[in-house]
């Protein structure tokens, strides 16, 4: 069949078949989540979160589980959007702004360039190193973690607060301007650091142009 | 309620989604119904059918250069996000807020000016 479509070679090879194994997946999810939704099991917002948790889910076990790294710094990405769904959810629209832009553009960019330029070979990287055991020890520490903080949490008990774009821009604008101008001194250092050390002068002779 | 709101841009977000789908499977089906024309070509499954001929592996290592640019942009990434509290403020604070933020969009833009001045924007 996908000899059949229009695709580029390319595409119709990994992505296609990547996205038709993610359908397979997510298809009765959907359609279970639907069910339930229509037979009143759910609420909107019920259904919302639940679709925003499988996609949460799925990508973080995508950015562990696949061997590519560039599949899974994609998978990463929506698990990174997942979260943000639920931040707005949440009504907490400025952490879903940071979430968008922060972690799922620029952190996932860092990390997917630092990965391609320190250890890219031609073809799939093998990720798996030494640090395996303690990188799984730390998982389960930090799961035991918020398992207990999910078990230990009064929910019924639950004030929500939405503080709003508006109000967290008067605040910072007005009440915090000192701060907010600090703040941009923070990310000039930042940048001049960055350059500082990433750039290494080409040794003369040396042909740096590749 | 914001929800609401975003629930609208939700159902935009999935049929935006589902809209590439939609050719492909119209394709098919008239391929099915024999309503296609079908004259293959190796070009037509080229990754770029007009520009530049892909070549050698897309797993290849980058420039360290590109580093850089990546750095860079994660640092204006910040300050954009930044600047989308005060774009919602903006109109309600008048004068004050416009120099916060040129204080804050000047000090950042030399930043980007030592970047041009060391060359690190440049491709040599």
């Amino acid at each position: 069949m996908l000899r059949r479509l229009p695709l580029p070679a390319q595409i119709d090879r990994t992505i296609t078949l990547g996205g038709l194994l993610a359908s397979v997946v997510a298809a009765p999810y959907i359609v279970v989540l639907g069910v339930l939704f229509a037979t009143g099991e759910l609420s909107a917002p019920e259904f919302v979160f639940w679709l925003n948790a499988g996609l949460v889910v799925g990508g973080a076990l995508a950015a562990v589980l696949l061997r590519h790294i560039v599949h899974a710094a994609l998978g990463l990405v929506g698990a990174s959007l997942g979260v943000a769904g639920i931040f707005l959810l949440l009504a907490s629209e400025f952490l879903a702004l940071v979430q968008v832009l922060v972690y799922g553009g620029g952190v996932t960019i860092l990390l997917l360039f630092g990965l391609m330029m320190t250890r890219a070979t031609d073809g799939p990287i093998v990720t798996d190193g030494a640090q395996k055991p303690f990188a799984f020890g730390a998982g389960i520490v930090l799961a035991g973690l918020f398992v207990g903080a999910m078990l230990d949490a009064e929910w019924d008990a639950l004030n929500v607060t939405v503080v709003g774009f508006r109000e967290l821009g008067i605040r910072l604008y007005r009440d915090f301007g000192i701060p907010f101008e600090v703040a941009s001194l923070v990310l000039l250092v930042a940048l001049i650091g960055a350059i500082t050390i990433a750039r290494r002068e080409p040794a003369p002779g040396e042909d740096d142009s590749k | 309620m914001i929800p609401e709101q975003f629930g609208r841009v939700g159902v935009l977000f999935g049929f935006a989604l589902l809209f590439p789908a939609i050719p492909l499977i119209a394709s098919y089906v008239f391929y099915r119904l024999r309503l296609r024309p079908e004259h293959p070509d190796p070009i037509k499954r080229a990754t770029y059918e007009c520009g530049v001929e892909a070549e050698g592996s897309s797993w290849g290592r980058f420039n360290a250069r590109y580093y850089i640019v990546a750095l860079a942009f994660v640092i204006f990434d910040v300050e954009v996000v930044f600047l989308f509290p005060w774009a919602t403020v903006f109109a309600g604070m008048g004068w004050v807020a416009y120099f916060e933020a040129v204080l804050f969009v000047g000090v950042l833009a030399l930043g980007l000016g030592y970047a041009w001045r060391r060359g690190a924007l440049e491709w040599r």
